[in-house]
């Protein structure tokens, strides 16, 4: 399957390279978010693939990958000392921004549940229609503090690594 | 890349259950809401990776047994494929409603739990 895993990551690659772009052009969240979206979506995947745990077909389906590969992570001392940590300075590390690289990756229609995401337009509780476009999405606001900055080195790391990895 | 990983790997050097050993209580050590971790012994008798799933209360639910691939290491010379799940999807898959990966077998496994850690 590293045909399969080496195309998730040049696409991972590419969209992480948008989300970069559209942060300095991009007027609305939506669209920033979308690429930063996608380009997690697509790691997470490659990193599942990597694992050969299960059936193409299985793994495309699969969301999510990204979280749950950042909390297994934490079982790794040379991923932590890449960061000059202990494995407990890391474990913390990833435990504070794993909610927020969940929260990017609900981003997504298919796991937001027609809820808010960053693509298709919902209905909210209380029956109002919205569009990603009228949305502020406060995950981008926090994707600006000092947790969202470590996430986004993160990304930037993790997808470094599987590229050097890999490719 | 994995394949040539795991031709670097000195197995001779460190007997594969001992390094499942102290893998096992490291993990313990550093994940305090791991109940339980599962060792599934390679099929083939290789012994070229290890294959475990751990058992968290705080961990995402996805339905799946997701497992991810990790390189050797001076410590670990072996291939580490790991997954985590919750307790309620790890008695899924033990009913058989969720699916090991392929090559895992619920029949040639070794549960730690974390009191004392004890193989059984």
């Amino acid at each position: 399957m590293t045909g399969w895993r080496d195309a998730y990551l040049c696409q991972a690659r590419s969209d992480w390279d948008m989300w970069l772009h559209l942060c300095k052009v991009a007027r609305l969240p939506c669209h920033r978010l979308h690429y930063l979206q996608m380009a997690v979506e697509k790691l997470g995947k490659a990193l599942l693939i990597a694992g050969a745990g299960q059936s193409i077909e299985t793994l495309q389906k699969s969301h999510l990958a990204f979280t749950k590969f950042l909390l297994i992570s934490t079982r790794n001392k040379a991923l932590a000392s890449q960061y000059d940590m202990s494995a407990e300075q890391y474990r913390a590390h990833v435990r504070g921004i794993a909610p927020l690289a969940y929260g990017v990756e609900q981003l997504g229609p298919q796991v937001a549940h027609g809820g808010p995401n960053v693509e298709y337009p919902w209905r909210d509780p209380s029956g109002r229609i919205c569009a990603p476009a009228q949305e502020g999405f406060s995950i981008a606001e926090q994707l600006g503090t000092p947790r969202g900055v470590n996430l986004l080195k993160l990304i930037a790391h993790m997808l470094r690594e599987s590229e050097a990895r890999y490719c | 890349m994995l394949e040539r990983l795991q031709l670097q790997s000195d197995m001779s050097e460190a007997p594969i259950e001992s390094v499942v050993r102290r893998l096992v209580e490291e993990h313990f050590g550093l994940e305090p809401l791991l109940e339980r971790i599962v060792w599934f012994r390679d099929g083939n008798g290789a012994a070229a990776e290890i294959r475990l799933i751990e058992v968290s209360t705080q961990t995402l639910a996805t339905g799946r047994v997701d497992v991810f691939a990790f390189g050797p290491t001076p410590d670990t010379p072996y291939l580490l494929r790991i997954a985590e799940v919750t307790p309620a999807e790890w008695d899924q898959v033990r009913r058989r409603q969720i699916s090991l990966p392929d090559d895992w077998t619920l029949d040639n496994m070794c549960a730690f739990e974390r009191q004392g850690a004890d193989g059984r």
